[in-house]
């Protein structure tokens, strides 16, 4: 994918710099976000196979990269202690950036910002709303943790459509 | 979302178009160290596993029945240098059915004391399956039934196999080794004894009927000089007075003949035939004896005293050395019929030096002097014949003892023992390094398939390829440990 000159701030061949005090995210987080922009999307809800941290690390990584390439402003919404009356805010922020961005490159620097959704598993009656509010689905498994069972069920409850495809994290128990 | 993941992101490999409908390669192989690694994720499961199931060995090695093997070994001639023999033709002939006959396995548990020894010579999973059957089911067996079931398993557990070349091998097992030793060893013993018995029994049976052919006519001999020394005498007395000197003492030489009790020559052949069966008894407790001691010099040159193949020879050596009850009773009874032949009149000593002795009796002069007595002449000449007849007997009775010799001799050369039974050291259905190697091998499989089970009944996602098989979704990326 080349990005068009024209819309990169600054001189040609210039790097672009992270702000100051800003993590670089890692590699595979770079990685995954090339791979989510191969199709539009404003707003990426990130569920999680079993509790944990790994759907809002997934967020947070993904929201950083976007700054970066992006240029534009990326937005977290950790969703997963949401109660289901309380989401009406987040699912209206999701369905504006959709409609802000409908039809917009991604990958075009200075694109509307994005909107990441960290969501509990469907134990949380608040997920599935926010899963299917969402533009695009990625599943995050913790790996010795998350049981085929609960994945399989949120793949079949979602839609397997929704799903853009997984992530996996090493386990965190020692 | 992709319709055609690829696996963890591997490229694409060229695919044979013919194994590919066969066999997953990939898929195997991603299973196969999932199923490796399944111990990592359940050690503790593994850990117990494996040394449950490695103890369980040890514990079953000291308490399963083991089996210890004895074997004999006898080589069976067809023919030798001394000549032909009975059965020479199939010396092999009838040993199975000999061997495992239910007089001999009887005789078996009888001289190797099986009924007493059992109990003591079980494994704890024997005494515990016996403990189960008296206490739990109620079943209280008598010396009867015990014997019984010894016999019907001791014709399972003792084998007759019969070589191409004439060698006869018993072998026994049994969970205890100085009984499948004992059992092998008084087989073999009985076998031989048996063998010798029946080809050396027509030799001494026509030996028996020869000699009460002989009693027989010895006794019409004795009734017929009876009958003459009558005659003689009355003649004597009619022409005392008219007869020349010389003529009275051939009667008088006749009359002077001891008479020879019939009964007591009866018995004398008893005592012989039973003197003779004392003297094979002896020579076969001797061969024996020489035998065991023999080994027993051996395996001193080997061995120490305390050395449990000595030890054994010695308490065999010791066991040969009273003289055996049936023996004894042989004994007994020859000595009963020493008196019998005593109280008859007859003499024991003659029975004891030698068979009845040719009759030279003075009835030559008798038979070809006619005497002119009609009567005379007709009993000399029916005593000349009967005493003909009754050295032939006793000439037949000589040749007889001489082939009885002869084959007792040629069956040692016949029947020789190319391998005696020893005591077996090591068991073996339960071979110790086969039995630790087999476990440890099995115990891993097992600790391996109780971590894989537990992971896979878990459910839980451990590879990254899991999600792409079972869920259809592509692996984007996958985070590491910071």
């Amino acid at each position: 994918m080349t990005l068009p000159p024209s819309t990169v701030p600054g001189s040609f061949g210039a790097r672009p710099q992270p702000e100051p005090g800003t993590a670089l995210p890692p590699p595979q987080a770079v990685e995954l976000w090339f791979a989510l922009a191969r199709q539009p999307f404003a707003s990426l809800a990130i569920v999680q196979a079993s509790p944990g941290e790994a759907a809002a690390t997934v967020a947070k990584h993904l929201a950083a990269v976007a700054a970066l390439v992006g240029g534009g402003a990326a937005q977290v919404l950790d969703t997963r202690a949401m109660q289901i009356g309380t989401m009406a805010t987040t699912l209206r922020q999701m369905r504006g950036a959709s409609q802000r961005d409908e039809g917009a490159d991604v990958t075009r620097f200075g694109a509307a910002p994005r909107i990441f959704v960290a969501v509990d598993s469907l134990e949380n009656a608040a997920a599935m709303p926010l899963l299917l509010g969402a533009d695009a689905v990625l599943l995050a498994v913790t790996l010795g943790e998350s049981d085929l069972q609960t994945a399989r069920a949120i793949v079949e409850k979602v839609g397997a459509e929704r799903f853009r495809g997984c992530v996996t994290f090493p386990s965190t128990r020692r | 979302m992709n319709a055609s993941p690829q696996r963890e992101g591997r490229p694409a490999e060229p695919v044979d178009a013919q194994t590919a409908d066969l066999f997953d390669w990939a898929l195997l192989r991603d299973w196969s160290l999932l199923l490796l690694s399944s111990p990592l994720r359940r050690k503790l499961l593994f850990a117990t596993m494996f040394v449950t199931v490695f103890g369980a060995t040890f514990v079953g090695l000291s308490s399963l029945p083991k089996s210890y093997t004895a074997e004999s070994r006898i080589l069976a001639s067809k023919g030798n240098a001394r000549g032909y023999l009975p059965g020479d033709e199939a010396p092999t002939r009838d040993v199975t059915e000999l061997v495992l006959s239910d007089s001999n396995l009887e005789a078996l548990v009888r001289q190797t004391e099986l009924v007493e020894t059992y109990e003591g010579s079980r494994s704890r999973a024997g005494r515990l399956r016996d403990w189960l059957q008296t206490h739990v089911l109620g079943v209280h067996p008598t010396e009867d039934d015990r014997r019984d079931a010894l016999v019907a398993t001791l014709e399972k557990k003792l084998r007759v196999s019969i070589g191409g070349e004439g060698t006869v091998t018993l072998d026994a097992s049994w969970e205890d080794p100085q009984i499948a030793y004992r059992l092998v060893k008084a087989a073999q013993d009985n076998f031989l004894s048996s063998k010798e018995s029946s080809e050396v029994s027509a030799i001494s049976e026509t030996m028996i009927i020869l000699e009460t052919h002989a009693a027989s006519i010895r006794e019409e001999i004795d009734a017929v000089l009876g009958e003459l020394r009558t005659t003689l005498e009355r003649d004597a007395a009619q022409s005392a007075s008219s007869l020349p000197a010389g003529r009275r003492s051939a009667p008088a030489a006749v009359a002077r003949k001891p008479f020879v009790n019939p009964k007591a020559e009866s018995l004398r052949a008893l005592l012989m035939a039973k003197r003779d069966e004392i003297r094979q008894k002896e020579t076969e407790r001797t061969r024996q004896l020489d035998g065991v001691q023999a080994e027993l010099a051996r395996l001193r040159t080997l061995y120490t005293e305390h050395h449990p193949l000595v030890v054994d020879a010695a308490t065999r050596l010791e066991a040969l050395r009273p003289e055996p009850p049936d023996l004894l009773e042989l004994r007994a009874e020859a000595a009963q019929l020493e008196d019998e032949i005593t109280t008859a009149g007859g003499s024991v000593q003659a029975a004891a030096t030698s068979a009845p002795r040719p009759l030279s009796f003075p009835v030559e002069a008798t038979a070809e002097n006619k005497t002119g007595d009609p009567q005379v002449d007709y009993l000399a000449a029916q005593l000349r014949l009967l005493v003909t007849k009754y050295n032939n007997l006793l000439d037949r009775i000589d040749s007889a003892r001489i082939d009885l010799e002869t084959t007792q001799s040629a069956f040692k050369q016949r029947y020789r023992v190319i391998k005696p039974p020893h005591v077996p050291i090591r068991p073996d259905n339960l071979r110790p390094p086969l039995v630790v190697a087999v476990a440890f091998t099995l115990a891993l499989a097992l600790a391996f398939f109780a971590a894989a089970v537990a992971d896979f009944s878990a459910g839980r996602i451990v590879r990254p390829w899991q999600v792409e098989w079972q869920l259809g979704l592509p692996v984007l990326a996958r985070f590491e440990k910071k």
